[in-house]
């Protein structure tokens, strides 16, 4: 029977299961992205050869290799990719740059979306003069070239000899952490807000309210958790984001400290010596591109699957 | 239309008050002033020093005082680079950094244009293609890997380039206004070419088209001043973009511009001008975003400002 109701010529589609959830739905077509996919392959890869390639080296980042300075690609030797005119191995070096770089963009995402949606749904549900001034301060912090925030808060905070408790806040990385959030959460709060706004007058919110929640709890446990999936979204672009503040700051040289590395700073020191070896430069260069590359692919791929407002 | 202007322009003055006040309180809550860097001096002979700049008045009295000095267009003098104020500095660095702003500006909007109509005209033709990979590139590859990669190829292989030098010719500004620009070129083109996409389904194309007055003049007369709106609404957060970029390439290609005081003067805490050069930028983007918001009003008839 179900031949005939197919219109004669028409390309046969796969039968959607009936029921299915909204998350489903956008999770299958993400799938369906091919190119979302294999960009989130190939960033898994790198994040697994960042994290665990260093195991399978006999020596650390620092030892320098006094045989074997500025040694040249040769994949079937001690190193692979050769040595910086230190005798350094340059592919350990940038695999350990990487995960000061890839730890940085993704957990600094994950803090300012935290950050972004609590300050969304705080202004967006109490509204009237707190929403007003609490949008003014994201307005004014808007007006400046997020660059310029980043390297003021970066060595205002690194100096400051600021401590929480037992978290020293001027030790170069977590300062670095603190202004790449700072400058990330933003554009989410925005949205957020917005998101709170139209919640707030729903009536399962009215319901929490009858039933004798505070406004506190109304925003933890409704608003905040109903606006996540708005700004989830943009999840991957704040990694992107996060990731390209702190190499621009590490190559400005006020970035990661030494002994650590970052994409962003072995690109500095690499683009001092093009002349004599470009390697320096390419290399970790080249591993930046390559996950922003796919990044940008996957939230891309994200956006089309998930925004409400893409489709 | 003029009083929206004058509006708008009255209500940048408190944003960029908060502004200043911001970057001033956040400059002095870190110890360590301008001239603790000292060793040989003694703690006397630093306070005496701070004493003539009055860094030592209470906090809110300097702000006060500086902020009287910008009414008066007195920005007060650099602490670091003696013998200058931080209107003269600005005055020597901007202009630098406006040249290589602008023209990146410039190439961006023409280029992105340009390509994103050709890729929308041919879509997934060889220009299409192009543009697309192109817009990729500038997204996903920071402009501090771009430049030096420029240098590479332009100015050690090929040698058509210098790599780095700062005069009067044309060809040391090549590189770096390219490098500014090409993340420009591709949000712009990126944005035009979805725009324009769409607009060419719209009604009034096909009226137009119908009218038969001929496609190039539908294309440029009437389905562009639609499709560009976008772009247009993009320009204001683009001068952002700009700014923040010139601040990297001022430091690639070694350009007497004001992006890399700014740098130096935060580390060395050079007050007055970490607070000039903020406020300045600051103010570019509000003009930048308040132009855009006006050329949106004169292009659309839908945009009203009332």
């Amino acid at each position: 029977m179900s031949d005939l109701t197919a219109a004669p010529g028409s390309p046969v589609h796969e039968p959607m299961p009936i029921g299915i959830s909204p998350f489903k739905a956008s999770a299958r077509r993400f799938a369906q992205n091919h190119l979302a996919v294999a960009s989130g392959f190939v960033l898994a890869l790198i994040l697994l050869a960042c994290y665990l390639g260093p195991y399978f080296f006999a020596f650390s980042a620092e030892d320098a290799d006094f045989e074997n300075i500025s040694a040249p690609v040769n994949l079937f030797t001690l190193h692979p990719f050769g040595t910086d005119d230190l005798g350094r191995d340059l592919l350990l070096r940038t695999l350990e740059g990487g995960q000061v770089s890839l730890a940085l963009g993704f957990f600094g995402a994950l803090t300012s979306v935290l950050i972004s949606v609590i300050y969304g749904a705080v202004a967006g549900y109490v509204g009237g003069w707190l929403d007003d001034i609490m949008m003014r301060v994201v307005d004014i912090l808007f007006s400046l070239p997020f660059i310029l925030l980043a390297i003021l808060i970066k060595v205002v905070l690194q100096d400051s000899g600021l401590h929480l408790g037992p978290i020293p806040l001027d030790s170069p990385n977590l300062s670095l952490f603190i202004a790449v959030v700072f400058t990330l959460w933003l554009t989410p709060a925005i949205i957020a807000r917005g998101q709170a706004v139209s919640l707030r007058s729903r009536e399962f919110i009215e319901a929490a309210r009858a039933q004798g929640m505070n406004s506190w709890q109304i925003i933890t446990q409704h608003i905040a958790p109903n606006s996540v999936n708005v700004v989830i979204v943009y999840s991957s672009l704040l990694v992107f984001e996060a990731i390209i503040t702190e190499s621009v700051l590490s190559y400005l040289g006020i970035g990661v400290a030494p002994p650590f590395a970052s994409w962003g700073s072995l690109v500095n020191e690499g683009a001092a010596k093009i002349e004599t070896d470009m390697r320096l430069l390419l290399l970790p260069g080249g591993f930046l591109a390559t996950v922003l590359f796919c990044l940008n692919y996957i939230t891309d791929g994200l956006r089309d699957a998930f925004d409400p407002n893409e489709r | 239309m003029w009083t929206y202007v004058l509006r708008r322009a009255i209500g940048s003055v408190p944003t960029l008050f908060a502004l200043s006040l911001i970057t001033f309180l956040m400059m002095r809550v870190a110890p360590g002033g301008p001239f603790s860097g000292n060793r040989r001096v003694s703690p006397e002979f630093v306070k005496l020093v701070e004493d003539a700049y009055h860094l030592n008045d209470p906090l809110l009295l300097q702000f006060w005082n500086w902020f009287v000095g910008v009414l008066h267009f007195d920005l007060g003098p650099s602490l670091k680079l003696r013998d200058y104020n931080v209107s003269e500095l600005i005055a020597i660095g901007l202009p630098t950094s406006l040249e290589v702003g602008a023209w990146a500006m410039l190439l961006s909007t023409l280029v992105g244009l340009v390509l994103g109509i050709a890729g929308a005209l041919r879509r997934n033709g060889p220009i299409d293609y192009t543009a697309g990979a192109l817009a990729m590139i500038g997204i996903a590859v920071p402009i501090f890997v771009i430049g030096p990669v420029l240098q590479i190829v332009f100015g050690l292989e090929l040698r058509w380039l210098p790599i780095a030098r700062w005069d009067n010719s044309w060809q040391c500004r090549i590189l770096p206004v390219v490098t500014l620009a090409l993340p420009n070129i591709a949000y712009v083109s990126r944005l035009m070419r979805s725009s324009m996409i769409e607009t060419v389904r719209t009604n009034y194309v096909r009226t137009a088209r119908a009218k038969g007055i001929g496609e190039r003049r539908t294309i440029l007369k009437h389905a562009l001043r639609g499709a560009i709106m976008p772009v247009v609404a993009y320009l204001g957060p683009a001068t952002a973009v700009t700014i923040a970029g010139s601040v990297v390439v001022e430091n690639v290609f070694s350009i007497p511009g004001i992006g890399r005081y700014f740098v130096q003067a935060v580390e060395s805490r050079d007050y007055p001008l970490i607070m000039g050069v903020t406020l300045l930028y600051g103010a570019i983007v509000i003009a930048a975003n308040l132009v855009t918001d006006v050329a949106r009003g004169l292009l659309d008839p839908k945009v009203s400002y009332e």
